[in-house]
């Protein structure tokens, strides 16, 4: 991704938010515009752009909010999307908001900004958190100081906002101007000389980008620099590294540092007295080597019961046998009985492979209460800041997976949509880990949906199976990862990651984000699922059913001792592997499938493509031939795992 | 030039404290030397020239010669510690702090040894944290400002990995393996100056900047050198 792709001019003044990670750019965003954006204390959260129109603002201008980052030189793809967006929106303003805790590092970008030369206000936000704290900035010194509006603000509250229309056409550019070493500022003259005049003020921060060896620029000046200039600029570094004895990043980086220190000096007092309320101490608990555990065996329980117990089993009850067995299928079946002349078509709505009695029932009756009541949860996770200490814990045992930490939040977020925690993959820091996040999810971890379906069939054969289940794909997971970390070039990631303070989820946020997500869910997966239903029908209809049976005989039959039938479920696995899974179901209800038999059926389909949708996002994020690659990996990977457990259980006489 | 410095291609200073060092490793391995076996461990061939340099020891004082066996005297002990303490901490330096690899650390540390002041060795060493013992395994000679430190005077300088649960730092140098890293920790606030406060080692290094935690990789927290505030 360039510049120019990320960043498409809109219509129109625009104005951006930029802001350090996990400091509420997407709550302002949503109180400017009316529209959400999602929100959670996590770092990264944000990691597409989202536009929408700030009405309350004079000339309507867009607002883009942007995806958080510490600095305007890019660690991560994520962060990068920031910086190419301010490139690429010049005239831009901005307003930036900061964590008034840590006012260190907003300034430090602020810095980052005035030297880029934008326009900007300042929102100071998090106000309430600060002053529990004892945290006192003098808002109105620092506006006098850096001469831009700074606005103290609770945006979770909408404390503050209501000044930024107002304020925001006094926007200016901060006076914060660190003391470079001579070199550093020769040098900086010599390249602004060399780069193009549409930057205008820029000029002189994307000369320190350069000087400082920002190597995620090399696409924009590709593409903005002519050769000879491009060369000019390579000899102006190696001859300012050379000056200067160290890296020309270093040197700037401690400058900017100085100067903001110096800043902080007047405006910002800590009174040390205040601290560990109990929100604190529960935030430390959560991270403690020892009581970590016992916090993570209870989320985990609570996790169980509120989407094992109650989503999948009371509200799939309710609805499954209630609404849709007693109400609807029957009534949808009587109306389609004496209405609908054609037998075909009856079959298409309400036959066994009906669009009404398999496909709506299966996605709105099962996948939907238990994929609402996970989102939920996983949102109550997200908000109230557990998930980054549970990266904590996970760490070190994840390093043997060629993984940090970070990679927690992927992972758990792919039990609820695999496709979803895909793209979520960008937060990693190096392509090495978001390779095998996304082979390790494609490879094993199932999705709510699909988690449901496999629970409830696993109620259905003795406890053994559920251990041997879990263990085989668990095992494969660690299996392949360890290989991958050691297969997949690169280098893995150090792991340095924010623990933002632990905060109450706010019932508000939670239900829009929820509803968000379960809409983008339903999007995904209903067409999916009535895509599979007609395919099955046609399939069935012309006899090519059959044909298909019989050519998967050898491996369905052959291998894996599975009923031919089960064929169909592969093939419909292939959409969707919930969907595939709900056919083994099926199978068990009609009692062709004995306890060996689900098992090795369920590991098969465990281990399968997850769905089409999430192929196209593996696609999209790592490339056709590394999604093809994953795929081709994945499902011999399935069938030979099956067909190792089949005969080792055949082998050991096991029933189950 | 000297006939000296065109043998052996250095001062002849640098040759005698060569030998001295040689003759105080040997001690401390417990094998005597003679002149040729001193001659061949020094990498210098069987040098007539080796001869000449071990008589201007003797001449000195520094050395004695019985039964064709070399050993130090009093005073050629007390020269040759302080080489040996300055080349071993040397080598602490360059390889296990600037991670430089093992052969131009050696070069370095024989370049170091002969002209690093007392006092500045004692300065390195306070840096170091008093280290026991280089890289090698070997002791390394204590010097005064070791001795100081039985009064339980804390290392100068340690790593931010090595701080104890609850105790508070300033960061004085920070030095990831990945020279990368170095801009992503800046932003984060991990840069000279600032002041940390570790708040566990398990089962992640965990510390706080600025009223912001911050997990932090091994590696990462092994890279952060921190002068630890004394009233913790």
């Amino acid at each position: 991704m360039d510049a120019a792709a990320n960043g498409i001019p809109a219509h129109g003044p625009t104005v951006l938010l930029i802001g350090n990670p996990n400091v509420g750019k997407s709550v302002v965003f949503g109180r400017l515009t009316g529209r959400y954006a999602t929100v959670a204390n996590y770092p990264g959260t944000t990691i597409e752009v989202a536009r929408g129109r700030a009405k309350g603002l004079a000339g309507k201008p867009t607002l883009v909010d942007t995806p958080g980052t510490n600095s305007l030189t890019p660690q991560s793809e994520d962060e990068k999307v920031a910086r190419d967006i301010l490139l690429a929106e010049p005239g831009a303003a901005v307003i930036q908001v900061g964590d008034t805790k840590n006012l260190r590092r907003t300034l430090y970008l602020t810095l980052q900004l005035a030297e880029l030369g934008r326009r900007q206000i300042l929102v100071l936000n998090l106000q309430d958190e600060a002053r529990d704290l004892g945290i006192r900035v003098d808002a109105r010194r620092l506006e006098q100081l850096l001469g831009i509006p700074v606005l103290p603000a609770t945006a979770t509250l909408g404390a503050g906002l209501e000044a930024i229309p107002r304020r925001l056409a006094s926007a200016a550019v901060a006076r914060l101007q660190p003391v470079y070493p001579p070199p550093v500022e020769e040098a900086v003259e010599k390249v602004c000389a060399l780069l193009p005049a549409e930057l205008g003020e820029g000029r002189r921060g994307v000369a320190l980008m350069l000087l400082s060896g920002d190597r995620t620029l090399a696409g924009w000046l590709e593409a903005n620099v002519p050769a000879p200039a491009r060369a000019a600029l390579g000899s102006v570094r190696s001859e300012l590294d050379r000056l200067l004895g160290a890296s020309a990043a270093g040197v700037i980086s401690r400058a900017r540092h100085r100067s903001v220190a110096r800043l902080l000096r007047q405006v910002f007092t800590a009174d040390r007295a205040v601290r560990g309320s109990l929100r604190d101490r529960l935030g430390m608990l959560a991270m403690h080597p020892i009581w970590g555990v016992p916090v993570l065996l209870a989320v985990l329980a609570a996790a169980y019961v509120f989407v094992g117990w109650f989503g999948a089993g009371v509200v799939v009850d309710a609805v499954e046998e209630g609404v849709f067995g007693r109400y609807l299928n029957p009534t949808a079946t009587v109306l389609v009985q004496r209405f609908v002349p054609w037998g075909w078509l009856r079959d298409l709505l309400v036959g066994p492979y009906g669009i009404v009695t398999m496909a709506l029932t299966y996605a709105l009756a099962i996948v939907l209460p238990v994929v609402g009541t996970f989102f939920i949860f996983f949102g109550v996770l997200e908000d109230s800041g557990y998930l980054p200490r549970l990266a904590v814990m996970v760490n070190r045992p994840f390093a043997a997976l060629g993984l940090s930490g970070k990679a927690v939040l992927p992972m758990v977020l792919g039990l609820g949509c695999d496709t979803m925690a895909t793209l979520t993959a960008r937060i990693l820091p190096t392509r090495k880990e978001r390779i095998i996040v996304t082979l390790l999810l494609a490879l094993g971890v199932p999705c709510s949906a699909q988690l449901g379906v496999i629970l409830a069939l696993l109620g259905s054969v003795s406890p053994l199976g559920t251990l041997l289940w879990a263990g085989v794909v668990l095992a494969t997971l660690v299996g392949v990862g360890w290989a991958a970390a050691r297969v997949v070039p690169g280098r893995s990631a150090d792991f340095v990651l924010e623990v933002p303070p632990l905060r109450w989820p706010r019932l508000a946020n939670l239900a829009v984000k929820t509803v968000a997500r379960a809409e983008w869910y339903l999007w995904e997966a209903v067409p999916l699922f009535l895509a599979g239903t007609l395919l099955l029908f046609l399939l069935d209809r012309t006899g090519l059913l059959l044909h298909l049976q019989h050519a998967a005989r050898p491996v369905v039959v052959g291998l894996l001792d599975l009923p031919p039938e089960a064929a169909n479920s592969f093939l419909v696995g292939f959409l969707r592997r919930d969907y595939g899974a709900a056919g083994f179901f099926t199978l068990r209800q009609q009692g062709l499938l004995d306890g060996v038999q689900t098992v090795v059926s369920l590991v098969v389909i465990t281990l399968f493509v997850p769905c089409i949708a999430n192929f196209f996002m593996m696609v999209k994020e790592r490339g056709l031939a590394v999604a093809s690659a994953m795929v081709a990996f994945i499902v011999p990977t399935a069938f030979l795992t099956g067909a190792a457990l089949n005969a080792l259980l055949r082998l050991l006489k096991v029933s189950l | 030039m000297s006939e000296g410095q065109a043998l052996y291609g250095r001062p002849p200073a640098a040759a005698r404290d060569e030998v001295l060092e040689e003759l105080w490793t040997a001690h401390e391995a417990g094998t005597p030397l003679s002149i040729s076996q001193l001659a061949r461990s020094i990498h210098a061939g069987a040098d007539e020239g080796w001869g000449g340099v071990v008589q201007e020891l003797v001449e000195a004082g520094l050395v004695t010669v019985q039964d064709g066996v070399l050993s130090l005297t009093e005073s050629g002990q007390s020269r040759a510690r302080e080489l040996v303490r300055r080349h071993r901490l040397a080598e602490v330096l360059f390889y296990q702090v600037l991670d430089l690899p093992m052969e131009v650390t050696e070069q370095h540390a024989c370049t170091v040894e002969h002209v690093l002041t007392a006092e500045a060795t004692d300065a390195v060493c306070s840096f170091l944290g008093h280290p026991p013992v280089c890289p090698h395994g070997r002791p390394i000679p204590p010097g005064e400002c070791c001795t100081t430190l039985t009064r339980k005077v804390a290392p100068l300088i340690s790593r931010l990995a090595d701080l104890a649960p609850g105790e508070r730092g300033t960061i004085v140098l920070v030095a990831p393996r990945h020279r990368d890293r170095l801009a992503q920790l800046t932003d984060l606030g991990l840069t000279p100056g600032a002041v940390v406060h570790l708040i566990q080692r398990q089962p992640s290094f965990v510390v706080e900047v600025d009223r912001t935690l911050l997990a932090l990789e091994d590696d990462i927290a092994a890279g952060i050198y921190v002068r630890p505030a004394s009233e913790w």
